[in-house]
């Protein structure tokens, strides 16, 4: 119901807490929590911006940077949020918690309350960790998709100040270094999409190579790194934002391609 | 969240920066601030930070990197090569305006990019998944 509503007037809030709740879960098996526990992780981070409503639209769909004031304005959603679930009978009090207190930081320096490390409920520090790698990765209509690693490197960098440090490591561990339907460039001067990552050896993934070694489009064949002796001195170079080769992923999900998210979780 | 001019495509990757950047401050028109050092090469700097700045286009960024000697890297102009301002943070990409830096320092630029390369794990660039069997 509240999906429906955001999505009316911001998409992109909409589309990013589907993103948070997917992430969310997905670590949440990954940490070793049971169903119930990450059915409960998964409705906090699908709430967990539900106070985005009650900002004005001219703000949520601002283009360009926040004035300062419009800023403190954006930074309220946390107590709508609270306000917003607290009304609702029979809601979910650690959903109340995690919307309130999503945006606290382990120095003491997050909003609204400055809460410390001690005092910020677990389930606000995981579902921090999902909704900053989906803001930073995440694209909106004006904007180019952001790498994974831009985004693994801030939350390591962060760690221990605005993020829980163990969980942060954990949470790195969880995406790996080249996530599914990552682009990525290897030593050989081939260029692939991730389709599935190996629990047990996080740097050898499953990959669709679709540019040759001058970058040009060629036969596209799926290699096991894991596997694949001709590939067996063969490394990932590096991970490259999306377009980068003239490699766009979502011409290639249109296409059918499989991206196992699931892997992720070690499933 | 609102965001601007991502359309970077870096030449070169960035290396990610370990805990001998220190005292990272970045120089602004509305005053000097302390940020998170993300990434480096000795072209540029990926910081992030959680305060919120006005628009700026040209900066100045210090830091020092505290090696086995320690070296300062004071006032160097960049410009702003992409930004991001999210609810969780803001970042930015810093180019070096090297035309504008003594050799001296962009000698000390490069031996930066140097000393961070030598202990980086290209391949494991967080030092997690080495002990994976």
């Amino acid at each position: 119901m509240w999906l429906t509503k955001i999505k009316r007037k911001d998409e992109y809030t909409a589309e990013h807490s589907l993103n948070v709740c997917v992430l969310t879960a997905t670590f949440a098996r990954f940490l070793g929590h049971n169903d119930d526990e990450i059915r409960q992780l998964a409705l906090c981070a699908l709430l967990h911006d539900v106070g985005k409503s009650k900002i004005p639209s001219e703000i949520l769909n601002k283009e360009g940077r926040f004035t300062d004031e419009e800023f403190e304005i954006m930074k309220q959603h946390t107590t709508f949020g609270r306000d917003l679930l607290i009304n609702i009978k029979d809601a979910d009090r650690i959903a109340i918690d995690v919307a309130h207190a999503h945006h606290e930081r382990m120095d003491g320096s997050g909003y609204p309350r400055g809460l410390k490390s001690h005092q910020i409920p677990y389930y606000a520090k995981v579902v921090a960790l999902a909704d900053c790698y989906d803001a930073i990765t995440s694209s909106r209509c004006y904007d180019g998709a952001r790498a994974s690693m831009e985004a693994l490197d801030i939350i390591y960098k962060c760690r221990g100040v605005q993020f829980d440090e163990e969980l942060a490591l954990e949470f790195i561990k969880c995406i790996g270094l080249f996530p599914p339907g990552a682009i990525v460039e290897l030593s050989n001067g081939e260029v692939g999409i991730i389709i599935s990552t190996r629990d047990d050896n996080k740097l050898r993934p499953k990959l669709l190579v679709v540019r040759n070694t001058a970058k040009q489009p060629c036969k596209e064949r799926v290699v096991d790194l894991a596997n694949d002796a001709s590939f067996s001195e063969v490394k990932i170079l590096r991970e490259v934002p999306n377009g980068t080769f003239g490699v766009d992923i979502r011409v290639y999900l249109k296409k059918g391609l499989v991206i196992d998210t699931a892997s992720m979780a070690g499933e | 969240m609102a965001q601007q001019n991502n359309q970077e495509r870096r030449a070169r990757e960035r290396l990610l920066c370990d805990a001998r950047f220190q005292n990272v401050v970045l120089h602004i028109q509305d005053g000097d601030f302390p940020v998170t050092a993300i990434n480096y090469n000795n072209a540029g700097l990926g910081i992030f930070t959680s305060q919120h700045f006005s628009e700026f286009d040209a900066a100045e960024i210090s830091f020092s990197f505290a090696g086995e000697e320690t070296i300062h890297a004071p006032n160097l102009p960049c410009k702003v090569v992409y930004s991001q301002d999210t609810e969780v943070g803001d970042q930015y990409g810093l180019s070096f305006v090297t035309e504008q830096i003594p050799q001296g320092l962009r000698d000390s630029l490069n031996r930066i990019e140097a000393l961070v390369a030598a202990q980086s794990n290209s391949e494991d660039r967080y030092g997690l998944f080495s002990q994976d069997p």
